[in-house]
């Protein structure tokens, strides 16, 4: 061992070497403090990384283990000991941001545990030599291989620095009044320079299901996949383990009228309206047949099942949310006054700053008057696209230019 | 046209789709029946999730499993106009059978709903590209394990090109697949890698093939550690791709283990 030319053996010596330091760090200073890394900080510690990867490359012919860092012998352990720490990574509970970590090693807060985070330093450094080195004997069949380590580079530098910098806020709007105040993770409260109120929200659910449940524990039938038909605007008749269903009635907006010994279900388009269904069931032996209503029950009323034999009845489960939306007002302290629609996977961007819907007053549910906003600043966040674009092209080249790895050899 | 239909469809598909494989082991290289019959089974399978449902509801692991099949045909037959692979033919025919059968004989996985965060232009490329990288590294795994444990001759530097261009491949399609769902995940829920369970794991998976390819690059003639690595490789997969849904540590926190009800 550490004979030159250094092979695996050493790399994976410096790798346990790297352990170990972290691990006394990681007792003599504990946990890396990641929110101390705000600008300008991150900028402070970005200068230097590329200041030390310089030197590091201009001295490698005077200093063997500069050069051996851009070897493959290096690159090989580097990538087992990231694949090792992020899988107990994978394997440990992880406590949410901000929170003590749940063990004595720190494993459970992994992205601030000295260990993981000098290896994945370890790996970067191997990536930064690597594309230095490419770059300064620059060849055009290179340009997969630079795509590939110096998107990788980048991004792992913007996302890690930039963490700090990024801000996720959440908001609670309401139809009554604009909000312009937002919580962050501690709970603490900042003053936006935006205002949003809720003008209308929106929610689109998939068509009422029909299941069979335990008349008496409410257990659904069978307990792990409970058997379920969709009554969708196509349906009349259907089958339930064995139970013929036909539907006589659909009313998506009811409310119960009741009497003493009936329960009836108009329509009612108002808050607190539910789904209700009248059906016939008849048993697999055709001896049993009911006709009953069968609701899903709002923050308003209750639901209603329809008892077939005692033992079991037909029950409607909460209908599942197919869409959701926020038609908002929104008001900027530079003067921007407009509307806009805020669904999941269509965030608004405004300022700087992006809108996501997050979610709203299940207890209501669909007759919800606030909806919860989710407002995400991350200013280095173009930066980690530039990386994540160059890795896609690298990804595709990569694909691409092994015809021609073939077509050399032959 | 409805589901009841399909596995008619599906039989003929299949039958199509052997048939071509077939015709690759038996005959010449550049008969025309091989790209043909693939092209039918193509056109076929693209009905699918147009043609099948009316409703437009389509469910998470209905729409998962259309893209598990979707994915095993055209791509496969772009390797092997390249290549000229012939078992790659019979290695898709395999797997999307077994995708058909799952449709045919379980069809209460029609029966679910698909969330709002699933919902988006991302949710096809990027589960049809990771089906397709998946499908490429088990077959780079079945070749390993050929290699390593049937194969009584050494293996070839053939063989070994053989798996190495299916690693290159899956992993081409890996970072795709990944970097689709990091872009998605900034649309759907403010961030594009949050260290959720299945990122970890995705993750550890991603710098499990890295670690394959630079050994390769590093020590071309040490073929046994590379094919081992293969193999802990896979696993490591398994873990990402389904093992997550049954590990302590990410329920409750994970946003990609969806409870199905």
């Amino acid at each position: 061992m550490w004979t030159r030319p250094w092979k695996m053996v050493e790399g994976f010596a410096v790798g346990a070497g790297l352990v170990l330091v972290g691990l006394l760090l990681q007792f003599s200073t504990g946990p890396i403090a990641w929110n101390n890394l705000s600008f300008p900080v991150n900028f402070i510690i970005l200068a230097g990384y590329i200041l030390a990867m310089s030197l590091v490359y201009a001295f490698r012919n005077k200093v063997y283990s500069f050069k051996f860092l851009s070897s493959y012998a290096s690159a090989i352990p580097a990538l087992a000991y990231a694949v090792a720490l992020t899988a107990i990574m994978g394997l440990t509970k992880q406590v949410p941001d901000g929170r003590p970590a749940s063990d004595p090693l720190g494993l459970s807060r992994m992205l601030s545990f000295w260990p993981f985070v000098l290896i994945y330093i370890w790996v970067s450094v191997i990536v930064a030599q690597a594309t230095i080195n490419k770059a300064m004997h620059f060849k055009w069949r290179d340009v997969p291989f630079m795509l590939n380590h110096a998107g990788l580079l980048i991004v792992m530098l913007c996302a890690t620095l930039g963490n700090a910098d990024m801000q996720r806020l959440k908001m609670t709007i309401h139809k009554s009044s604009p909000e312009w105040r937002a919580t962050n993770d501690q709970g603490k409260i900042i003053e936006m320079p935006l205002a949003i109120q809720l003008k209308e929200f929106e929610i689109y659910e998939y068509p009422p299901k029909l299941m069979l449940v335990n008349g008496k524990t409410g257990d659904p039938i069978p307990k792990d996949k409970p058997a379920t038909i969709v009554v969708d605007s196509t349906f009349k008749t259907g089958e339930l383990q064995g139970w013929r269903i036909k539907l006589n009635k659909c009313i998506d907006e009811a409310a119960p009228l009741m009497t003493r010994d009936t329960t009836n279900y108009l329509p009612w388009y108002s808050s607190g309206a539910m789904t209700a269904i009248n059906i016939t069931a008849t048993s697999p032996d055709g001896k049993v047949k009911r006709t009953g209503w069968v609701t899903c029950g709002s923050y308003h009323f209750p639901y209603q099942v329809l008892s077939l034999d005692g033992k079991i009845s037909i029950a409607m489960p909460e209908r599942e949310p197919q869409r959701y939306l926020s038609r908002i007002e929104l008001m900027t302290q530079d003067g921007l006054h407009a509307f806009a629609d805020i669904e999941v996977n269509h965030p608004l961007s405004v300022e700087g700053w992006k809108v996501y819907q997050l979610s709203y007053d299940t207890s209501m549910g669909r007759w919800s008057e606030t909806s919860v906003l989710e407002l995400v600043k991350d200013p280095w966040l173009p930066y980690v696209y530039v990386g994540l674009g160059m890795m896609m092209l690298g990804a595709v080249f990569m694909f691409l230019s092994l015809q021609r790895r073939k077509e050399t050899k032959e | 046209m409805s589901w009841n239909h399909f596995p008619y469809f599906a039989l003929v598909a299949v039958l199509l789709w052997a048939t071509g494989a077939y015709a690759a082991w038996k005959n010449k290289k550049h008969s025309p029946l091989v790209p043909l019959l693939q092209a039918c089974w193509c056109f076929l399978v693209s009905l699918l999730p147009c043609g099948f449902h009316s409703n437009d509801h389509l469910c998470a692991p209905w729409a998962k499993r259309a893209c598990g099949i979707r994915s095993s045909c055209p791509l496969p037959l772009v390797v092997y106009l390249r290549w000229r692979y012939k078992w790659i033919l019979s290695f898709s025919t395999i797997l999307a059978t077994v995708f058909i059968m799952v449709n045919v004989l379980k069809p209460e996985i029609h029966n679910k709903t698909l969330m709002p965060a699933l919902q988006s232009p991302w949710f096809a490329p990027h589960v049809i590209v990771y089906m397709f990288a998946y499908a490429l590294l088990g077959a780079a795994t079945v070749m390993a394990i050929y290699l390593l444990f049937i194969k009584k001759t050494p293996c070839t530097a053939d063989e070994m090109d053989i798996t190495d261009n299916l690693v290159y491949v899956g992993l081409s399609f890996m970072t795709l697949g990944m970097l689709m769902g990091a872009f998605w995940a900034k649309e759907a829920w403010g961030h594009y890698w949050a260290w959720d369970p299945k990122e970890t794991w995705a993750a550890v998976t991603w710098f499990a093939y890295l670690c394959y390819v630079h050994f390769r690059r590093s020590r071309p003639y040490n073929l046994r550690p590379a094919l081992y690595m293969l193999i802990v490789s896979f696993l490591l997969l398994q873990m990402c791709w389904w093992g997550i849904n049954y590990l302590p540590a990410a329920q409750g926190t994970s946003v990609h283990t969806y409870n199905l009800s």
